[in-house]
């Protein structure tokens, strides 16, 4: 029996539909429609670029039962903005809700999203809701943005980590110990990523021109040359 | 020894701001000379997470405001002081933007680090690590704080990192220079 039917995706990510964390928020919000939810998406990239404002975020929190926390994991933390939406939203002082949180690193293990998950639990405590649990993954450049159900076998474990996330979280559930073993199960071997990330990252760089000096020490290069960059 | 202090007080935030003060004073009292950034006065936009500062501009955030200050300031210093409101177990997110730009301080490239792979420092020196938590709400919250700050000193190749809580600027009286001497900086 669902018994929370509205949730709310928090998308974290300030690269929109092209983040990791967001395809993976998208894929859980998929799962929840199957299962008979209704689901809206918040970008807080819209209060950055200032198209929404953040009454319009906590308002989208009110409306919801189940709130979906998704975003990256920057210095092994919540990213600076999600600090900021949590602080506002739990300054709204609103009635009890359920909250769970997607998340995923750039490094290959899932324990660098170990704080971040924490703090998202300390919010939900400040708040007065229910912790509904989290998944967590590393090796995010795997996704790239890419939707899930585009990636094919190397993220079969990602999708059964969230279905079976989505079933439990529309039951009124948490989110089972079996869906974050499968979510934090590595897609590459450890070994590899760096060098899949590399790749990827060495792409990046030549068609955005940072190719020639990728280990460039530029504030060391500023004292060298007498000026002062501090 | 050079400091540089981050104020991470938000703009109603009196006690932290009154710590940030209290800890600028206590730095220079012990004979630490120190730069102090106050945060809520800077331009520091929300990272984006484009990579820029690796991929485009390598060690440069691609955003013109004071990030790139904020990222100077703390390379070419022995000792980072950062003084934030401990917010869910963390830093406020006027001290997170700040945190955040230093993503550019590390090379693209990842190495094993122990039992975890992380990416490589981008410079050969990084400086010590202080973050003053300003009312933590309880002691779990405290203990969050403290492992994020040491999972921070860990990506940010911190030789040394400590964490220290208060409640008031007077909570700072003398424990400072102790953990001032605990990272193995001399006055």
């Amino acid at each position: 029996m669902t018994t929370s039917h509205r949730a709310l995706l928090l998308a974290g990510s300030l690269k929109r539909e092209d983040s990791s964390s967001a395809a993976l928020g998208e894929y859980l919000c998929e799962c929840l429609r199957g299962q008979g939810m209704v689901t809206e998406t918040f970008w807080l990239a819209d209060v950055a670029d200032r198209v929404a404002r953040w009454d319009d975020c906590v308002r989208a929190v009110g409306r919801s039962q189940l709130v979906l926390l998704c975003f990256p994991v920057y210095a092994d933390s919540l990213p600076a903005i999600v600090i900021e939406a949590c602080t506002r939203i739990a300054a709204a002082a609103m009635p009890l809700k359920r909250c769970a949180a997607v998340t995923c690193a750039g490094n290959p293990e899932a324990t660098h999203c170990r704080i971040a998950v924490a703090q998202c639990r300390r919010f939900c405590d400040a708040c007065g809701w229910t912790w509904a649990g989290a998944l967590a993954m590393g090796e995010g450049d795997t996704i790239a943005g890419r939707p899930l159900g585009s990636l094919g076998y190397l993220q079969r474990h990602t999708r059964r980590a969230l279905r079976l996330a989505a079933v439990a979280l529309a039951q009124g559930g948490s989110v089972p110990e079996r869906a974050r073993d499968a979510m934090a199960r590595p897609v590459l071997p450890v070994w590899l990523y760096p060098w899949y990330a590399w790749v990827g990252q060495r792409r990046m760089a030549w068609q955005r021109g940072g190719a020639r000096g990728l280990h460039a020490r530029p504030f060391m290069e500023a004292d060298r040359n007498g000026s002062n960059n501090a | 020894v050079k400091a540089v202090l981050y104020d991470g007080a938000e703009c109603a935030d009196r006690v932290t701001s009154a710590v940030a003060r209290a800890a600028y004073e206590e730095l220079a009292d012990i004979g630490v000379r120190a730069r102090r950034l106050c945060l809520r006065e800077m331009q520091i936009g929300w990272c984006r997470g484009c990579l820029g500062c690796w991929v485009q501009s390598p060690g440069l955030c691609v955003r013109d405001d004071d990030a790139h200050t904020v990222m100077a300031a703390y390379v070419k210093c022995d000792v980072a002081v950062f003084v934030t409101r401990v917010t869910f177990g963390g830093y406020s997110a006027q001290a997170k933007r700040a945190v955040d730009c230093l993503l550019g301080l590390l090379s693209v490239t990842m190495r094993r680090y122990g039992m975890q792979v992380r990416h490589a420092p981008r410079y050969v020196r990084m400086p010590r690590l202080l973050v003053v938590g300003v009312a933590p709400v309880d002691k779990e919250e405290m203990e969050l704080f403290r492992a994020m700050v040491a999972a921070q000193a860990r990506s940010l190749h911190a030789p040394r990192a400590r964490a220290l809580a208060v409640h008031a600027p007077a909570d700072l009286e003398g424990r400072l220079p102790r953990a001032l001497s605990d990272l193995g900086v001399a006055a």
